[in-house]
């Protein structure tokens, strides 16, 4: 069916005779046409078939109530949910879920603010994600300052290769290395771990503080003295970038 | 309408206020004309889809606002857009053709149908000759007993429309039951 207003026409039912018979009735007039329960209604072939068609439900009575139709009237069917309600909680769902995604996808790239790390970590754990703690932030963060070798001044007193202005020399190592060379002094912001023994690989995640060709990656500010020739007060920010094994010869200092 | 105005208003109020009793009140005086309407229109299982018609009416009497006269017209507003769909999807449907015997068919015809489906098969011919749109009018207007605006609404159409499909449906007929005494 159509749900606009415009009449089809019909291929045979514009009988011109019939319809201006009908057209001039009144809406009274055709109602008592079609209700020949009306006193005085005239009971006409068209009243006969109005008839019929009412006797029909009275004829054939009211269809058993199904036992489904019967359950959800008497309550032991649990109402369902109102299509608002439906919509509403689909929402909230769908919320729930790209609110968890994005939380997710924050968490793992370690950008979320401390408590909700570690919360984010926690979670991940219990479905076996490892995701990185805050704690872990800070020991990266300082680990990237990288210890200062043998820096050249500059014109201006700073030190190319002081820790907190060279790039990421000894910074933190996530591989294992070996050292070699004189132990530095200072690790120059980062935290003095044990840089394994000599011509032994070191525990992975330590700075290895002395001479080598560091592998650190990460970020971090790198301020304090270096070791390098000339007292240098590296400033700024380090960004030790990189990949591979930084080898030193020496001592290690833990 | 069997019962009082009164009856039938105590009926819906308690229906609306969750009483099985109330509902099953309104289920009697509502589903056998559902269930007319319905068959007239050719819907195949006429107690399935009533059933169905009154489990949407009981899950919205909540919402539902008015007297009992708007009342009936809200449930055939229902059971005109569940005939709607299942116009639709028998049009899906593939036809399945049951399988009678020839014998027990003609015993069915001549022993079961001959007399009963007399009147029927007079009635269903005189609404065939009619197109849906009318046939929803007609339908409405007399086994749904409601006025004209009321269909309207239940159709969406303009009362105009609904009164030019009156008209068309009154003058089809009249012409067809003429042309049937002329040849007889």
């Amino acid at each position: 069916m159509s749900s606009s207003g415009r009449i089809p026409p019909g291929p045979e039912d514009d009988d011109d005779e019939w319809m201006t018979k009908f057209r001039s009735l009144t809406d009274p007039e055709v109602d008592a046409l079609l209700d020949v329960r009306s006193p005085g209604a005239p009971v006409g072939a068209i009243g006969a078939l109005a008839a019929a068609l009412r006797a029909d439900a009275a004829r054939h009575g009211a269809p058993a109530m199904s036992a489904e139709l019967r359950a959800q009237v008497t309550g032991s069917r649990p109402a369902r949910v109102p299509v608002r309600g439906r919509r509403v909680l689909a929402g909230a769902l769908g919320g729930l879920l790209v609110g968890g995604a994005a939380f997710g996808v924050a968490g793992a790239q370690d950008v979320l603010p401390a408590p909700l790390q570690d919360a984010a970590a926690s979670v991940a754990q219990v479905v076996g994600i490892h995701l990185p703690r805050s704690s872990d932030r800070d020991v990266r963060d300082q680990g990237q300052g990288g210890a200062g070798g043998e820096g050249k001044p500059n014109d201006d007193g700073t030190d190319p290769e002081a820790p907190g202005s060279g790039r990421g020399t000894g910074g933190a190592d996530s591989t294992p290395t070996t050292t070699h060379g004189p132990p530095a002094t200072t690790p120059g912001g980062a935290v003095p771990a044990d840089p394994g023994t000599p011509g032994q690989p070191a525990t992975p995640a330590t700075p290895a503080p002395g001479q080598g060709n560091g592998d650190g990656r990460g970020r971090g500010d790198g301020h304090g003295p270096g070791l390098g020739k000339g007292q240098d007060e590296g400033k700024g920010q380090d960004e030790g970038k990189g990949q591979g094994t930084s080898q030193s010869q020496g001592p290690a200092i833990p | 309408m069997s019962a009082s105005a009164s009856e039938l208003a105590v009926a819906l109020a308690g229906a609306r206020d969750g009483s099985a009793a109330a509902f099953e009140r309104v289920y009697e005086e509502l589903a056998p004309p559902v269930a007319s309407y319905l068959r007239w229109n050719g819907v195949a299982d006429v107690d399935g889809l009533t059933n169905e018609v009154m489990a949407n009416v009981h899950r919205g009497m909540g919402r539902f606002k008015g007297d009992w006269d708007a009342f009936r017209s809200w449930v055939f507003t229902i059971a005109h857009h569940r005939l709607i769909d299942e116009r639709r999807s028998a049009r899906r449907r593939p036809v399945v053709v049951e399988e009678v015997s020839e014998a027990h068919a003609s015993v069915r015809d001549a022993e079961e149908d001959a007399l009963r489906a007399l009147g029927d098969e007079r009635v269903a011919a005189l609404l065939a000759v009619l197109s849906t749109d009318q046939r929803d009018v007609l339908l409405l207007r007399v086994v749904a007993d409601l006025p004209l605006e009321e269909v309207a609404d239940a159709l969406h159409k303009s009362i105009g429309a609904v009164k030019s499909l009156q008209h068309r449906a009154l003058a089809t007929l009249r012409r067809h039951l003429a042309v049937e005494a002329m040849e007889q």
